[in-house]
């Protein structure tokens, strides 16, 4: 059976150079992001640590997506990784804390792949033998 | 508090070759006074050539304080810091045994001996030649250097109608003018051959080439030149904390919202080819842009203030470096002021990135003008 769209709150916490030209983009293109998705911008994906991605789960989000510059894209050179090294670092937490796993996902892009960007968000959802209140 | 005032409006052009030459010639040209520093690459026991080399950079965009060495020593304030270390172009060497007759030639000495012979009526002799192009020999050709063999192909052979086969392995027609370039080589005729191992047995004047898809003769060989990174380059980039590329050349920071001349450090700029192999047109355009990034840095009253930037709270501030450690863009410096100790963020030199707020252990450092940016709406 086809899972159908997870609308529980989530949020997309990215870096404007990447995540925030994406979605602007986007919007010249008549798109946006879904309603349940809240987007929280960062100057660099350098900037992100493990309290705001704690923070977004506290604030009520079932699901964070984390967005960052490809490596040897970064403005500021180790941002991607620095944010990578940071989503893995609240990963470990959460886990500790019960979480599952998929709740959290880290994903590298540039602005032309809005449209990635949108099938990341619409992927991520418990998997199939799994629902979303299971947590 | 910035120091905007103090804005020093010279500039150091670094490098010895005909790129330098050509950055300073142009900056001095537009009102600016040039400082220019050779900074001769060392020799191969570590022993340094004549000429003035830069020891030491300390200071930030519009105030660097450079300490030189060499023929004579002294410390000089300059706005900005441009390096056009220019880079090698090497022959490629191949086994080729002695007293050989095979002519074997760069893409640009192909052409000019092409234009040579056309000039006494040689194009019936060059009509019969059979030429082999060698890319990716031995191990890969960069891909300027393809692209001007690939454009050396296409005039020739429009000039003169020899019979061309290239030989590549690595080669990705990736980009709009390579492709072009390999379209137009195609209709005029020549062949591609891909290969995984290739062998050249050279006779008194012709070679064969033999490779997986069988034997090719030929009786002028053509081989892509090999660039070699500016030997003084790793030594510089440490020194400035700017991007060296794995292929040793410098890099700029190629990003939206930021041009082609500036590296990772605000005020240090990187020129010419040591860290772009291009044709004529594309390195003038080049020098351009460097000259429109220098006027839009110097030619202010004060400099451009990044619109978010890092701002550390002395009071809260326990000296750990880790901000200075992990700044990217060499922005933040430790200052005493009233007896206070703190790291400072100097925020024209800051490009606002957040990794120093992301990283403080007591959380001292925020981030200006980025209050808008966490929980934005998009329209």
């Amino acid at each position: 059976m086809t899972q159908g769209p997870d609308t529980s709150p989530m949020v997309l916490i990215g870096c404007q150079r990447s995540a925030g030209a994406a979605l602007e983009r986007l919007a010249v293109e008549g798109r946006a992001l879904p309603e349940h998705v809240e987007w929280r911008s960062v100057s660099c994906g350098g900037s992100i640590d493990e309290l705001m991605i704690l923070e977004a789960f506290e604030s009520g989000a079932e699901r964070v997506l984390v967005v960052s510059c490809a490596a040897g894209a970064c403005r500021s050179v180790v941002g991607g990784e620095r944010a990578k090294a940071r989503t893995e670092a609240a990963r470990s937490v959460l886990q500790e804390i019960g979480f599952e796993e998929w709740r959290l996902r880290y994903e590298t892009m540039a602005p032309n792949m809005g449209v990635d960007l949108l099938r990341w968000i619409d992927e991520l959802k418990a998997p199939a033998e799994q629902s979303v209140g299971d947590a | 508090m910035s120091d905007a005032a103090l804005i020093d409006r010279s500039v150091m052009v670094v490098g010895e070759g005909a790129d330098a030459r050509g950055a300073a010639s142009a900056l001095s040209d537009a009102g600016y006074a040039v400082v220019a520093v050779p900074h001769p690459a060392k020799n191969g026991d570590g022993s340094a050539r004549p000429g003035q080399r830069i020891a030491s950079v300390q200071g930030h965009v519009g105030r660097f304080r450079v300490q030189l060495e060499g023929a004579s020593e002294a410390t000089v304030g300059v706005g900005a810091i441009v390096l056009a270390l220019g880079n090698r172009r090497l022959p490629t060497d191949l086994p080729r045994p002695q007293g050989t007759l095979l002519p074997v030639l760069t893409p640009a000495s192909w052409v000019a001996r092409v234009h040579d012979d056309l000039a006494v009526e040689y194009r019936v002799v060059w009509a019969r030649r059979r030429v082999i192009v060698l890319l990716d020999y031995p191990e890969s050709t960069p891909k300027e250097t393809a692209a001007e063999a690939l454009r050396a192909i296409s005039d020739v052979v429009e000039l003169a109608h020899p019979e061309v086969c290239v030989y590549y392995r690595d080669l990705q027609v990736d980009t709009h003018s390579l492709e072009r370039l390999a379209r137009r080589t195609r209709e005029l005729g020549v062949v591609y051959c891909r290969y995984d191992k290739l062998e050249l047995s050279f006779e008194d004047d012709h070679l064969v080439v033999s490779s997986e898809e069988g034997q090719r003769v030929g009786d002028v060989l053509v081989v892509a030149e090999r660039i070699a990174a500016p030997a003084a380059a790793p030594e510089l980039a440490e020194e400035l904390g700017i991007l060296l590329g794995d292929d040793g050349l410098l890099q700029d920071v190629n990003m939206r919202y930021v041009s082609g001349s500036q590296t990772v450090r605000r005020g240090v700029y990187v020129v010419g080819r040591c860290h772009l192999d291009a044709d004529a047109e594309t390195q003038a355009a080049d020098l351009q842009r460097l000259l429109g990034e220098i006027v839009e840095l110097l030619g202010r009253e004060s400099l451009p203030l990044p619109d978010e930037y890092a701002d550390v709270s002395s009071e809260e501030c326990v000296r750990c470096l880790t901000c200075i450690r992990t700044c990217p863009h060499q922005a933040v410096e430790l200052r005493s002021t009233d007896d206070v100790t703190a790291a400072y963020v100097v925020p024209e030199a800051c490009w606002g990135c957040g990794m120093c707020v992301a990283n403080c252990p007591v959380r001292a450092i925020s981030l200006v003008g980025a209050e808008h940016l966490v929980k934005q709406e998009v329209v």
